[in-house]
């Protein structure tokens, strides 16, 4: 038990993240972290070792968040055509480089809360967990050209709401 | 694509730099005791103990005694009390101060009342004394 409650200070907090992507609500994604780790700690055994134990772990996490928020929500994964994202997104991330840290990281949240879970979920653990494709598919449980176009819309999406809330508040300051 | 590049390195700064979100304070300890949750022993005290139910099954076998004893069957029979033969007992000639003291005539059911209600006062006296003893 102490040995098990070591693993849940390390992995806590990347859980609880993931969670709170999906859920974009506090008290919903710690009742989905703590659900994911009781529910990880009963399927130890039947944990084989064929992946690394953060992707088992993070898969549960995804389901039990997913299946917490169809419940809630009506939710459902649309992968459309993909757009190309416009040529000034380099200059608007220059832009946002230059803002102080603690601001940034506000836009930041604030633009993954609202982009869609799922990209918000691929965006995270792609750039945050440095998980590759085939982990990604694996805990997602989707194809790889899926968690691409996820990745990419994700991406497109993030900008699009950075976008909208700088200038919702640039009309603000106006 | 080189613009699409660029913008994945400023998104996993961006990404990196806002880092992980931290649970509440008891998330880690809430799940254990889930795990785990503690066995709550519940030790049964009766609220009369064995002790008080002899003393009071005693007191009333005693009672039941004394009125089989003392009190006469029938009206030719002579109650035990009477049957017991007189003791002379040497009288001691003590000169108290007189005081006079007020006759108190109490019925024989006052008189049983206030024994029935000493003994049950020493037993309840008895019987906290033994819960102040074991808290």
């Amino acid at each position: 038990m102490n040995a098990y409650g070591q693993l849940i200070l390390k992995h806590e907090k990347y859980v609880f993240t993931l969670a709170l992507r999906i859920l974009k609500n506090r008290e919903e994604a710690e009742e989905a972290a703590q659900d994911s780790f009781m529910k990880a700690y009963h399927a130890l055994r039947t944990f084989e070792g064929n992946s690394k134990f953060t992707t088992w772990l993070y898969k549960i996490v995804y389901n039990e968040a997913l299946g917490r928020l169809r419940k809630t929500r009506n939710h459902t994964i649309q992968l459309g055509e993909i757009e190309d994202l416009p040529c000034d997104s380099a200059d608007y991330l220059d832009g946002l480089k230059s803002l102080q840290l603690a601001e940034r990281k506000d836009l930041i949240r604030r633009g993954l809360d609202a982009i869609k879970p799922m990209e918000s979920v691929a965006l995270t653990l792609f750039y945050l967990e440095e998980q590759n494709i085939k982990e990604i598919e694996e805990i997602m449980g989707l194809t790889g050209s899926h968690v691409k176009i996820l990745l990419h819309r994700g991406r497109k999406n993030l900008l699009d709401s950075l976008r909208n809330i700088t200038n919702s508040e640039l009309i603000h300051l106006l | 694509m080189k613009n699409l590049s660029k913008e994945d390195k400023y998104i996993q700064q961006f990404i990196s730099e806002l880092g992980t979100d931290r649970p509440s304070a008891g998330f880690h300890k809430s799940i254990l005791e889930k795990l785990n949750p503690k066995q709550t022993l519940t030790v049964y005290r009766p609220v009369i103990s064995p002790l008080a139910w002899k003393l009071i099954g005693s007191g009333i076998a005693a009672l039941v005694i004394c009125v089989l004893l003392f009190l006469p069957g029938g009206e030719n029979s002579t109650p035990l009390m009477d049957q017991v033969p007189k003791i002379s007992i040497p009288q001691v000639a003590i000169s108290f101060p007189k005081v006079s003291l007020p006759d108190i005539d109490l019925s024989p059911i006052v008189i049983q009342s206030l024994v029935v209600f000493i003994l049950l006062a020493i037993l309840s006296a008895i019987t906290t004394l033994k819960n102040l003893k074991t808290s």
